[in-house]
């Protein structure tokens, strides 16, 4: 089967500039080098710390910020090379739902206007149809009525949430990118929220790219799991893999830092030491050299590519090297 | 733990029957309605709800810091180590707050002054916790009196101290720096040593990981559990995150909408759950065991707590509501245990 | 039968509309709420709608019209108030209370329209700054800097000197003076209204600039350009009455409230009412206009609320 998202070493750079002609002086490499493939009906995971990128990679991939360099394919065709006209093609494909319920939705809209724009900015629907596409799409996302005609502020962060998805799903998109979709809700409301998306994955078809700090939810959710650090996946498996058979150090660290609510449950804690280092002095060999338990001499010189260590377990470290091909 | 050791005195918090209210434009929102809560010497106790619930409120009211208004305390009565904190004078409560009582914030960011260095905000922490203000070097020239200077160094010198036990690395170079300069943890760790500097009876840590990525955290709920150990220190662990009590707590209340319903040992809780509310927060959590899309959330949302709910506030959202849940107002506290007690008619 | 039916689906569509509208009329309530919190507000507005209403209706009851000519009536020259002259005459016999009633229009028309013109020249362009950035911001805002750097009543003698004094080129002046605060006021909202998720929501969906900007961000910062240009009336008709103070304003015989001070002045204090009454007028204007920016203000303020 083609990947529906083909993503091969994207790299997005944020320039800084200082001195008193704003020159150019260095770059934020906020995703360096990304290679990222999905399939039609997956759930993509992204895992990963703040700083580690994997926001701007989802916003990247929709073109919501130019790619510096590297290509994305969308079933098959380069979006980057898409012109403005082409683009407004693929985002009827491809759509997000944001973290900050509070933030995402205007507060000068009705949420009939909201979940109705991207219909009328496509043009799909007309006069009544439209509000009939949009009650069905309240009522999916498990909304009433008689709420198209409130504002934003008259509803808990759950229920902004579902708006949201709703606002992201009038299309009936290929591919959503679900950006922290559950981070800013309480754990109650949270599970409300995740079953809805997995309701509405079987329902319309969706492919799911979530990109989450939380190990737990990605579990529930995904399929298949990439983990990234300092702009670069260092690790992507199957979601079993993932948890069970976990290869780089960094994911077993990460793993074993997640609390359990479960007081029973007692793993060797590998507490790293120290904090993620800065996008934009990037050091030489492996990211995670300064920080890894397990680092030995070859780390700090070259740095280890992501390669396939068998049974579509792909890691980056000097510690797994690739499986040859038989 | 250490309780069990000493002989046996009072509890070190007991609030009874807390009740409080802000007046807002809206009309009376009834924040907490009668809470029970009891802090034992030693104990790790975490403080869970969903937001609204009051945790905050709750623990916020032990220290006196709820503004008033619009806040009011309208019943109840709050204990620390046998004195009654609502009927002390403001200057009683700083020395309290000085002395005994020390919290800390999810934001380090906004709990470090911007424009001071680490130093002189670590000085002038220990300072007042030495109830030195005098030294604080407010009057002019002050700074240069003798006694002054040195009451300064000794504070310094206690700050490195504590800079280094809350495992910052190179004290001596960085305790110049300004708040920007250090990270998030770094910030929570800094804040930890100043809350440490006066060896409190309580720490009341609001969310202190919440902001921190997973390994950060790991980090600080590491450093808590050992000052724990070290200073014979109670803590009271405000939080959402489940995972975080089970790591470090060994004892549990759980609110909702302004009550605590439930409380008792971490295990009689997380393994034994008694109020439907506690099930199904515990049910929400994805874990290991849950299968994808069998994960339960609590159906409907937190009450409006201006027109809360009549009877249990938890009886609208509740599978297993009777009649008389609506119509009762919710029991007091009905022992199970010796430590697990629930606040529910299905245990009438 | 017929008219009953009409009645039962007009009350039908009463209730529908009410049901669909309920979270506009509940804003509006809480609007009016805040509003009246503070007592200076509602004078204030009271005291713009009546200088409205004398403004338009003045030229219909004042007890004088034709003084607001060139008419002269030496006989009454200077004449202390009373009841024929209720704010007394002026040096050529005219009536003061008939003047500063029709300078009322002069000064609120005059008002309003420099406004208009700032309002319309300011928020496209900071808009187009904030929203582009890069370059196109760099333009326009170095613009509007050199623009602001002009002292206002400097720039505007220059232009009523090169145009000759005129009402209509003392409007153009202002406005030209004018339109730079709001140009840098909406640069600015713009600026950060654009970061809003909700902005990316919208450009993730193909939506377009104009779109974006009318829709989205426009909406948004409305409410402070609202308060901005009702505090900025005022102080508009403030600076076109010193504009006919010098001189460069409006022309005799045309009543204008800066006009009549300058003439008073010279006859001050013996015939004191000649300045007062104009000065009485301009003060409820901007004292007008102050109040209901304020409450306006309130009525806006984010942090008041839910």
């Amino acid at each position: 089967m083609d990947p529906l998202l083909d993503v091969r070493h994207l790299k997005k750079y944020f320039p800084i500039r200082g001195g008193l002609w704003q020159r150019h002086v260095n770059d934020v490499h906020a995703v360096d080098d990304v290679d990222l493939a999905i399939m039609p009906g997956e759930s993509f995971g992204l895992v990963g710390e703040s700083g580690s990128g994997k926001t701007t990679l989802g916003k990247t991939i929709l073109r919501l910020s130019e790619p510096t360099s590297g290509e994305i394919f969308f079933e098959g065709r380069d979006i980057c090379k898409a012109t403005h006209d082409e683009m407004q093609g693929y985002r009827v494909d491809m759509q997000m739902v944001f973290q900050d319920p509070y933030s995402s939705l205007n507060p000068r809209m009705k949420v009939k206007d909201i979940v109705s724009e991207s219909l009328l900015i496509h043009k799909r629907t007309k006069g009544r149809e439209t509000l009939e596409r949009v009650r069905e799409l309240i009522n999916l996302v498990g909304l009433m009525d008689d709420h198209l005609h409130r504002f934003p502020h008259e509803f808990s962060g759950g229920q902004r949430q579902r708006i949201g998805i709703a606002r992201a799903i009038a299309l009936h998109p290929r591919l959503l990118v679900l950006d922290e979709p559950t981070s800013a809700l309480d754990v109650s409301v949270q599970a409300q929220v995740l079953n809805l998306l997995l309701d509405l994955q079987k329902k319309l078809d969706l492919t799911y790219l979530f990109i989450s700090h939380d190990l737990g939810v990605i579990r529930y959710v995904c399929n298949r799991v990439g983990l990234m650090y300092l702009g670069r996946i260092v690790e992507i498996a199957p979601v079993e893999k993932i948890f069970d058979e976990p290869k780089h150090p960094y994911t077993l660290a990460l793993l074993s830092a997640m609390p359990e609510a479960d007081p029973d449950h007692k793993v060797q804690e590998i507490v790293l030491e120290g904090e993620i280092g800065s996008p934009i002095n990037i050091p030489r060999g492996c990211r995670f050299a300064s920080r890894c338990p397990a680092q030995f001499g070859r780390c700090h010189v070259e740095d280890p590519p992501l390669v396939d260590t068998g049974d579509k377990h792909m890691v980056a470290c000097h510690l797994h090297p690739a499986k040859d091909a038989t | 733990m250490l309780s069990s050791l000493l002989p046996s005195e009072g509890p070190l918090v007991k609030i009874r029957d807390l009740r409080l209210n802000f007046n807002t434009f809206d009309g009376v929102s009834k924040v907490l309605a009668g809470v029970n809560l009891t802090v034992e010497k030693g104990d790790v106790l975490g403080l869970v709800g969903e937001t609204g619930c009051g945790k905050t409120m709750t623990a916020l009211s032990i220290p006196r810091l709820i503004p008033c208004p619009p806040g009011e305390i309208v019943g109840g009565e709050i204990l620390f180590e046998g004195e009654d904190v609502l009927a002390k004078s403001e200057d009683e409560m700083r020395e309290l707050r000085a002395s005994r009582i020390a919290m800390i914030f999810q934001d380090p960011t906004t709990n470090l002054n911007p424009v001071f260095t680490i130093e002189e905000q670590m000085i002038d922490a220990i300072l007042c916790r030495m109830g030195e203000q005098s030294a604080l070097g407010l009057t002019p020239f002050s700074r240069w009196q003798g006694s002054v200077r040195e009451k300064r160094t000794e504070a310094r010198h206690k700050a490195v101290e504590m800079l280094k036990r809350v495992g910052i690395s190179q004290v001596e170079d960085r305790i110049g720096s300004y708040p920007h300069e250090f990270s998030g943890g770094m910030r929570q760790r800094v804040l930890i040593a100043m809350a440490m500097a006066g060896q409190p009876h309580l720490l009341i840590a609001d969310e202190p990981t919440t902001a921190l990525d997973v390994s950060i955290q790991a980090q600080i709920l590491r450093l808590v559990k050992e000052l724990v150990d070290e200073f014979h220190l109670s803590v009271l662990l405000i939080t959402h995150n489940l995972g975080v009590v089970a790591k470090i707590c060994n004892k549990v209340a759980v609110m909702y909408a302004g009550r605590v319903v439930e409380t008792g040992t971490i295990r009689e809780i997380f393994k034994a759950p008694k109020h439907p509310y506690t099930v199904g927060l515990l049910n929400a959590i994805p874990t290991r065991a849950s299968r994808r899309g069998e994960l339960q959330g609590i159906p409907g949302s937190i009450p409006n707590l201006l027109s809360p709910p009549a009877g249990c506030r938890f009886h609208p959202r509740c599978a297993h509501a009777m009649p008389q849940c609506a119509a009762d107002p919710a029991p007091g506290m009905i022992p199970l245990t010796r430590t697990h007690q629930v606040v529910c008619h299905l245990f009438d | 039968m017929a008219t009953q039916t009409a009645a039962v689906g007009g009350r039908a569509w009463l209730g529908r509309w009410r049901a669909e509208n309920e979270s506009e009329l509940d804003e509006w309530r809480r609007g009016v709420y805040r509003f009246r919190q503070s007592t200076l507000s509602i004078v204030g507005l009271a005291a713009i709608l009546f200088l409205i209403v004398v403004s338009i209706t003045g030229p219909y009851w004042v007890p004088y019209p034709e003084d607001g000519t060139g008419t002269v009536h030496p006989a009454e020259r200077f004449k202390a108030p009373d009841g024929g002259h209720l704010f007394g005459t002026d040096e050529v016999g005219r009536d003061v209370f008939t003047r500063v009633v029709l300078a009322t229009q002069t000064s609120f028309k005059a008002g309003i329209i420099i406004l208009v013109v700032a309002i319309s020249i300011g928020v496209p362009l900071g808009s187009i700054a904030g929203y582009f950035g890069g370059r196109v911001n760099e333009i326009i805002m170095r613009a509007t800097d050199i623009m602001l750097t002009v002292p206002g009543i400097f720039l505007a003698l220059s232009i009523t000197a090169a145009l000759g004094p005129s009402v209509l080129n003392a409007m153009l002046a202002l406005s030209i003076t004018w339109w730079p605060g709001y140009a840098r006021l909406v640069q600015a909202q713009v600026l950060s209204a654009r970061e809003n998720d909700y902005v990316q929501a919208a450009r993730s969906m193909g939506a377009s600039h104009r779109r974006i900007i009318f829709k989205h961000i426009l909406p948004n910062i409305i409410s402070s350009i609202i308060v901005k240009a009702s505090l900025d009336v005022g102080f508009a008709i403030l600076n076109l009455a010193a504009l006919g103070f010098i001189g460069v304003g409006a022309q005799p015989p045309l009543p204008e409230w800066g006009a009549m001070i300058a003439s008073g002045r010279r006859v001050l204090p013996q015939y004191w009412w000649y300045s007062t009454f104009p000065g009485l007028a301009m003060f409820l204007t901007v004292f007008g206009f102050n109040m209901l920016g304020d409450g306006l203000r309130d009525v806006f303020d984010p942090r008041s609320r839910r």
